[in-house]
């Protein structure tokens, strides 16, 4: 998939945990889980709001667009 | 009514084919033996034996004239005709029973609250394709139509799969 989601890196640079931050965002270990590894399909904007304020940034620091191969070659 | 998860018409339907599996493998392993049988009475052998089954006046012995009309039909078959009955009906039992089990494993998932799944998918697919089969063995309009329904219900079970997909990784 094109967009990639950062969040690993972002929970890196705050020093936050899977389980913390799945408590105060009230999402559970698995789902967040699925977000931090990418496998998920599409997040909602009440998520994204929760996410970014916790982890105190932007959807742009969360979200990162890379060209496929094939967009490149259009 | 409910129709999925506990006490609702998947875990009746799930029980109902759990004990229809049991009686027609039942009757497929005791049928060959009244097969062979009814087809050692139809032989003029057989009919030596029991003179009743030779009698052409089946309608005076209190048989439906219906009946009795099919057993003269059969009885003048040629042999090879009433031996190839007896494959013909292992056939379909066979898909019968192939059926009856995946239709038991189907509303077992039904009655586990399981049904945009692609496992229930790949049932319903199966299912119908042996409910054609056995429409194309048996010459029936109805199993036919009700393959070409099954297909249709497996289309719809797989979109809604791919949409669940969508649904649970939506975060």
């Amino acid at each position: 998939m094109s967009i990639i989601f950062r969040l690993d890196r972002v929970m890196a640079d705050r020093k936050t945990s899977l389980g913390d931050l799945a408590k105060r965002i009230d999402l559970t270990d698995s789902n967040l889980s699925i977000l931090k590894t990418g496998k998920a399909k599409a997040i909602r904007i009440n998520t994204l709001e929760a996410l970014c304020r916790e982890l105190r940034c932007q959807p742009g620091d969360l979200l990162e667009y890379q060209a496929d191969e094939t967009d490149t070659n259009q | 009514m409910k129709y999925f998860g506990k006490k609702s018409l998947s875990s009746v339907m799930a029980a109902i084919t759990q004990v229809l599996n049991y009686v027609v493998l039942v009757v497929t392993i005791l049928s060959p033996i009244a097969l062979v049988g009814i087809i050692f009475l139809s032989t003029p052998y057989g009919s030596s034996l029991l003179p009743i089954a030779g009698t052409c006046d089946l309608n005076a012995l209190g048989v439906n004239p219906t009946d009795a009309k099919d057993w003269n039909t059969f009885r003048n078959l040629p042999m090879l005709t009433k031996l190839v009955i007896i494959p013909y009906f292992f056939a379909l039992a066979y898909l019968s029973l192939k059926i009856i089990r995946k239709a038991t494993i189907l509303f077992a998932n039904f009655a586990n609250d399981i049904v945009f799944n692609t496992c229930n998918v790949g049932l319903i697919s199966k299912i119908s394709k042996l409910t054609i089969a056995i429409s194309i063995l048996s010459f029936s309009f109805a199993s036919l139509l009700i393959g070409i329904v099954l297909l249709l219900v497996c289309e719809l079970i797989r979109t809604g799969t791919s949409l669940q997909d969508e649904i649970d990784l939506t975060i």
